[in-house]
C-alpha cells in the first residue's frame, strides 16, 4: 500500500478572457505517490502547466480553478486559506522550478538572496544559517565555488548554472513533492543532459521524493519517470506506467504520440503525425475531445466524455474503446 | 563604474552645454529689429542708443562678442541686466535656489503620490480603484499646468483660504501651492508609467516563483515587483525633470513666486537680453546636469549595467 | 501602395462604427467638429463684438444675454470664448502645419536615404527633443518678441523635430518592404518612390499624431498667451483671457473660468479624436507614441 503524497480530482479550470472562456482544465484526475516520479506529457497549450500550476494555487488571472479537489497528504488544498498555502504549502511542501531560469530568478537580486530568502521563509535560522544551508544546497547540485555564487546576478550565469540554482532553490526546504515544468526545454541539449542527470542522482540519493516532471519530449520523459499522465485539450487520456506507455499505449492518443516519434532502431525513420489541429478550447469538441480527429471514433465518442476507466493495476484510460 | 565612462560623459555634457550657450548667444544676435532699440524704447535719441550700444559692446563684430561672452562665462561673469543694473550671475543666484527647492518639493510630492497610486492600479488591475485612476490619469493629462494652477488657487486660496494668496508669508507657505501645482502636473504621466511598467513584472515568471516559494503577496510586490518596475520609472522621472523646469515657470507665474521663473519671463518683458540669456543658459545647465546625473547613476540601480560595466 | 479611396474609406467607416460604441471618440469627434463650427462662424455665432467695451458692466456677473458674463472692461466673455476658439484653431493648425510641411519631407529623406544625412538630421533632432518644450517654445517667443505669430511660429518650430522623427520611424519600416524594391526594379524616380509610396504608408500615422499635436498646440499657445508672450491684448484669446484676468478671480471668477473650459474641453477633444483614430487606423500603435 502505497503513501498517497498528492490525489488530484476532477480539476476543472477556466479562463475568463475577453474573448470568451477557455476551458483550460476539465476534470483532470491523477495520484503521485510518495517517491513516485510522474511524468506528465502533452502538446503545447493542453494544460499540463495549467494542472501544475493549480496545485499551488498559483493559476494567472483571469484563470479561476472552478472545480474539483486536490488532495495533498489527506488536505484539500482547494480548501485552504492562501495564507496556509503561503505557510505550509508552496515552497516548503511542495516546490515548483520553471521552464526558463534566465526569466524565473529576479534580475535585480542576486542569487544568494533568492535562495537565502527561500530558506528563512519557511525554516526559523538566522542568515547566516540560512546561508550555510544555501551553500550546502548549492554544492548538493554541483555548483562550484557555492559561497561566491551566491553574490552572482542570475544573468552573470550560464542556463545550466541558473538551472541549478533553481534545483536548489527548490530543493533548500527539502519539499516532499517538487513540479518540475519543462525544466530543459530551453536548455542547449548537452546541458539538458546534464540537468537530468542532476535531477537523477538527486532522485537517487533521496534529496527529490516525489516529483512532477512535465514535457513535451517523450525521449526524456522514458527516461524520467515511473509513470506518465498523458493530457489532451485539458483532459486526462491516459496514466499508465512508462513501459506499457511506450510498448502498450491504449488510448489513440497515446497511440498517436508514440507513433510520430521515430525511432530509428526499430526501423521506424520517419515523423509520423496526427491528423487535424488541436480543438480550440474556448468551444472545445462535444463529448470525447479527441474524436474529431481518432480513427477510431465512434458515435459514442462525439456525445458523451469518456470517463478515466482502470484498465489494470494502475494504469487508467478514458476512452470509450475500454 | 569606470572612470573613461564618466570622463566621457562630463566631456558630452560639456560640449552640448556649448552648443547651447553658442546657438543662445547667436540666436540674440539675430533678433529682428535693434534690441537696444528696443530696449529703450521709442523716445531714445540716437546718442542714448550709441552710448548703451557701446556700454554693451554690442557695435564689436559677432566672433568677439562671442568669445567674450564665452571668457565671462567661464569666470561666472553672465553679463548685466539691463533692466535692474544688477550683474546677472548676482540675480540669479537668489532666485535659483527658490526654484530648485520648488521642483525638489514638487518631486517629492510627485513621485510619493504616483508611484503607489500606480503600483495599486496595477496589482489591483481592473478594479474600479484602477479604472478610477486611469480616467483621472487621462483628464488630467489634458489639462493646461496653468488652468490646473488657476483652480487650484481659486479653491484652496480663495474660496478656502487655506494659503495665502500673495507673496507673504514663509517659504514653506509659499511653496506648497505652486508645488503641488507642479506635481499634479507630472504626476499622472509618473502613475501611469509605473502601472505600465509594474503590469510588465507582475507578468513576469520570476514573480510566479516568488509566489510558488511562499512569499506574502506583500513581498512579491515590494520586492520583487517593484525593484524591478522601478528601473524604467527612475529613467522616465529624469526625463521628466524637463517638464518639471518648463512647468516651473508658469508654477511660478501664476503664483507669483519669486524664483527663476519669473526672472525670466519679466526679462522677456523687459527685452533684457543679457537676463535672458543668464536664464536660459542656466535653466540648460540644470536640465543637462539633471540628465548626466541620471545616466551615470543608472548604473547603480540596474545592477545588469553595474557587472557589464 | 497607393493612397487610393478605399485605404482612406475604410477606416473612417471604422471610426464612425467605433463611435457608435465608444463615448470618447464620440466625444472627441464632436468636440473638434464643434470647435470647426465655432471657427468658422464665429462671426454669426458670437452675440457681440467681443472687442466692445462697456464700462458700466466691469466684472459684471453673467445675466440674460450674456451666460458668461463680463470682463474686467465689460465686454462679453462668451463673444470672446466664441472668437477665443477661432484663434485657438487658428494656432493649432498655423504651427501644425508648419511642422507637416517643414517636418515631413526632412523626415522622409532622412530616413530613406540614411546616412550621414541621417545622423546629422537625428542628432539635431534629438537634441531639439531632449529639451523641454515649454523652455523652448518660450525661448523663440524670448528672441522673436512676444506676438500670436510668434507664438505660432514658435510652436511650428517646436514641432518640426517631432514630425521628423516620427515620419522617419515609419520610413525606415516601410523602405524594408518589398513594394520598395519592386518600385526600385521598375525604375522608379527616387522622388516619385517616395511620394507616391512611402508618405502614403506614413500617412495614417500622421494623421493620428496631427490630431494629437493639433491639441497639443492649443495647450501651448494657450500657455504662451497666458504668459502675456503670444497674443496680445485686446485678442480675445483664451489663454490670454486667463492670464490677464486671473487678478480678478476672487472677486469675478466667471472671467477665468469659462476660457478655462473651453481650453480643457478643446483639448481633450483633440486627444480623444486622436485616441479614437489611431484604435481605428491601427490598433497596434496603442501606447507607441505618447504625444
Amino acid at each position: 500500500m502505497t503513501d498517497e503524497l498528492l490525489d488530484v480530482k476532477n480539476l476543472t479550470v477556466r479562463y475568463f478572457t475577453e474573448e470568451g472562456v477557455v476551458e483550460a482544465l476539465d476534470g483532470v484526475s491523477f495520484k503521485i505517490s510518495m517517491g513516485e516520479r510522474v511524468g506528465l506529457v502533452g502538446e503545447s497549450g493542453c494544460g499540463k502547466s495549467t494542472a501544475a500550476l493549480s496545485i499551488l494555487r498559483l493559476v494567472p488571472l483571469p484563470g479561476k480553478i472552478t472545480g474539483g479537489k486536490i488532495f495533498l497528504e489527506g488536505v484539500n488544498l482547494l480548501e485552504i486559506s492562501i495564507d496556509e498555502m503561503r505557510r505550509r504549502v508552496r515552497g516548503s511542501k511542495v516546490s515548483m522550478i520553471f521552464q526558463e531560469p534566465s526569466r524565473a530568478l529576479n534580475p535585480v537580486l542576486t542569487a544568494g538572496e533568492q535562495i537565502v530568502e527561500a530558506i528563512q521563509l519557511h525554516q526559523k535560522i538566522s542568515k547566516s544559517e540560512a546561508e550555510e544551508r544555501a551553500i550546502k544546497v548549492l554544492e548538493e547540485v554541483g555548483l562550484p565555488n557555492p559561497p561566491e555564487l551566491l553574490k552572482r546576478y542570475p544573468f552573470e550565469l550560464s542556463g545550466g548554472m541558473q538551472q541549478r540554482v533553481m534545483i536548489a532553490m527548490a530543493l533548500s526546504c527539502n519539499p516532499r513533492l517538487l513540479i518540475a515544468d519543462e525544466p530543459t526545454s530551453s536548455l542547449d541539449v548537452t546541458i539538458e543532459a546534464q540537468i537530468l542527470d542532476l535531477i537523477k542522482s538527486l532522485m537517487d540519493q533521496g534529496d527529490i521524493s516525489a516529483m512532477l516532471f512535465i514535457t513535451h519530449d517523450l525521449a526524456l520523459i522514458s527516461e524520467i519517470s515511473d509513470k506518465i499522465v498523458v493530457m489532451y485539450a485539458g483532459t486526462v487520456a491516459e496514466i499508465s506506467d512508462t513501459e506499457t506507455i511506450f510498448e502498450d499505449p491504449k488510448h489513440p492518443y497515446s497511440k498517436g504520440l508514440m507513433e510520430v516519434v521515430p525511432d530509428p532502431f526499430r526501423g521506424k525513420r520517419t515523423f509520423g503525425t496526427i491528423p487535424g489541429d488541436i480543438p480550440s478550447l474556448i468551444a472545445p469538441p462535444s463529448g470525447c475531445r479527441f474524436h474529431k480527429r481518432c480513427m477510431y471514433a465512434k458515435e459514442i465518442c462525439a456525445k458523451q466524455r469518456p470517463t478515466l476507466e482502470r484498465i489494470e493495476g494502475e494504469n487508467y484510460v478514458a476512452c470509450h474503446l475500454f | 563604474m569606470s572612470f573613461r565612462f564618466v570622463a566621457s560623459k562630463v566631456v558630452q555634457t560639456f560640449i552640448t552645454l556649448l552648443i547651447i550657450v553658442s546657438i543662445v548667444m547667436l540666436s540674440l544676435a539675430m533678433v529682428p529689429g535693434d534690441p537696444v532699440r528696443l530696449m529703450l524704447g521709442p523716445y531714445a535719441t540716437e546718442e542714448q542708443i550709441q552710448l548703451v550700444r557701446e556700454q554693451l559692446g554690442l557695435n564689436l563684430p559677432l566672433h568677439i562678442r562671442y568669445v567674450r561672452y564665452l571668457t565671462g562665462l567661464l569666470q561666472g561673469d553672465l553679463g548685466r541686466s539691463y533692466h535692474y543694473d544688477l550683474p546677472v550671475a548676482e540675480l540669479i543666484s537668489i532666485v535659483y535656489p527658490r526654484t530648485l527647492w520648488l521642483v525638489a518639493v514638487a518631486l517629492i510630492f510627485s513621485l510619493s503620490i504616483a508611484i503607489p497610486v500606480g503600483v495599486i492600479s496595477a496589482v489591483r488591475q481592473y478594479s474600479a480603484l484602477d479604472y478610477a485612476v486611469r480616467f483621472l490619469t487621462y483628464i488630467a493629462v489634458c489639462i493646461p499646468i496653468f488652468v490646473f494652477g488657476i483652480m487650484l488657487l481659486h479653491l484652496l486660496a480663495v474660496r478656502i483660504p487655506i494659503f495665502p494668496v500673495a507673496v507673504v508669508g514663509s517659504t514653506t507657505e509659499i511653496i506648497v501651492l505652486p508645488a503641488l501645482t507642479l506635481s499634479v502636473y507630472s504626476a499622472p504621466a509618473i502613475a501611469r508609467m509605473t502601472r505600465s511598467s509594474m503590469l510588465d513584472v507582475v507578468r513576469q515568471d520570476y514573480i510566479t516563483t516568488a509566489r510558488a516559494k511562499g512569499l506574502s503577496e506583500r513581498r512579491v510586490i515590494l520586492k520583487h515587483a517593484l525593484r524591478n518596475a522601478l528601473i524604467p520609472i527612475y529613467t522616465y522621472t529624469g526625463l521628466q525633470f524637463g517638464l518639471f523646469l518648463g512647468g516651473s515657470i508658469i508654477t511660478e507665474t501664476i503664483f507669483a513666486y519669486p524664483g527663476m521663473g519669473t526672472l525670466m519671463v519679466n526679462a522677456i518683458y523687459e527685452r533684457d537680453y543679457p537676463l535672458i540669456q543668464g536664464c536660459v543658459l542656466v535653466f540648460a545647465l540644470s536640465f543637462i546636469l539633471v540628465n548626466m546625473f541620471i545616466d551615470l547613476t543608472y548604473a547603480l540601480i540596474d545592477p545588469r549595467i553595474k557587472r557589464a560595466r | 501602395m497607393r493612397l487610393s479611396l478605399l485605404n482612406v474609406a475604410g477606416p473612417f467607416a471604422v471610426l464612425i462604427g467605433r463611435m457608435r460604441r465608444d463615448k470618447m471618440a464620440l466625444f472627441g469627434a464632436t468636440v473638434v467638429t464643434g470647435l470647426f463650427f465655432v471657427a468658422i462662424f464665429a462671426p454669426v455665432l458670437a452675440p457681440y463684438d467681443p472687442l466692445l467695451i462697456d464700462l458700466n458692466y466691469r466684472l459684471a456677473p453673467p445675466e440674460q444675454g450674456h451666460p458668461f458674463g463680463f470682463d474686467w472692461v465689460g465686454r462679453d466673455v462668451l463673444s470672446r470664448v466664441i472668437y477665443g476658439g477661432r484663434l485657438a484653431l487658428i494656432a493649432a493648425l498655423a504651427s501644425v502645419s508648419i511642422g507637416v510641411f517643414i517636418g515631413t519631407p526632412l523626415g522622409l529623406f532622412s530616413g530613406y536615404i540614411g546616412g550621414k544625412l541621417d545622423t546629422v538630421i537625428m542628432r539635431a533632432t534629438d537634441s531639439l527633443l531632449s529639451f523641454p518644450y515649454l523652455l523652448l517654445v518660450i525661448l523663440i517667443v524670448a528672441l522673436l518678441g512676444p506676438s500670436f505669430e510668434n507664438a505660432i511660429l514658435a510652436i511650428g518650430i517646436w514641432s518640426i523635430p517631432n514630425y521628423i522623427r516620427l515620419v522617419r520611424a515609419s520610413t525606415l519600416s516601410i523602405k524594408e518592404r518589398e513594394f520598395i524594391d519592386a518600385a526600385k526594379a521598375t525604375g522608379e524616380s527616387f522622388l516619385s518612390i517616395i511620394f507616391r509610396h512611402v508618405f502614403p504608408g506614413c500617412a495614417s500615422v500622421l494623421l493620428v499624431q496631427s490630431t494629437i499635436y493639433l491639441g497639443r498646440a492649443i495647450e501651448m499657445s494657450a500657455a504662451l498667451s497666458f504668459l502675456g508672450l503670444g497674443a496680445q491684448p485686446p485678442t480675445p484669446e483664451w489663454g490670454a483671457m486667463v492670464g490677464l484676468g486671473r487678478i480678478y478671480l476672487q472677486v469675478s471668477p466667471h472671467v477665468v473660468i469659462f476660457p478655462c473650459i473651453a481650453i480643457f474641453i478643446a483639448i481633450m477633444g483633440f486627444n480623444a479624436l486622436g485616441d479614437a483614430l489611431r484604435d481605428a487606423l491601427d490598433p497596434r500603435l496603442r501606447g507607441l507614441f505618447r504625444g
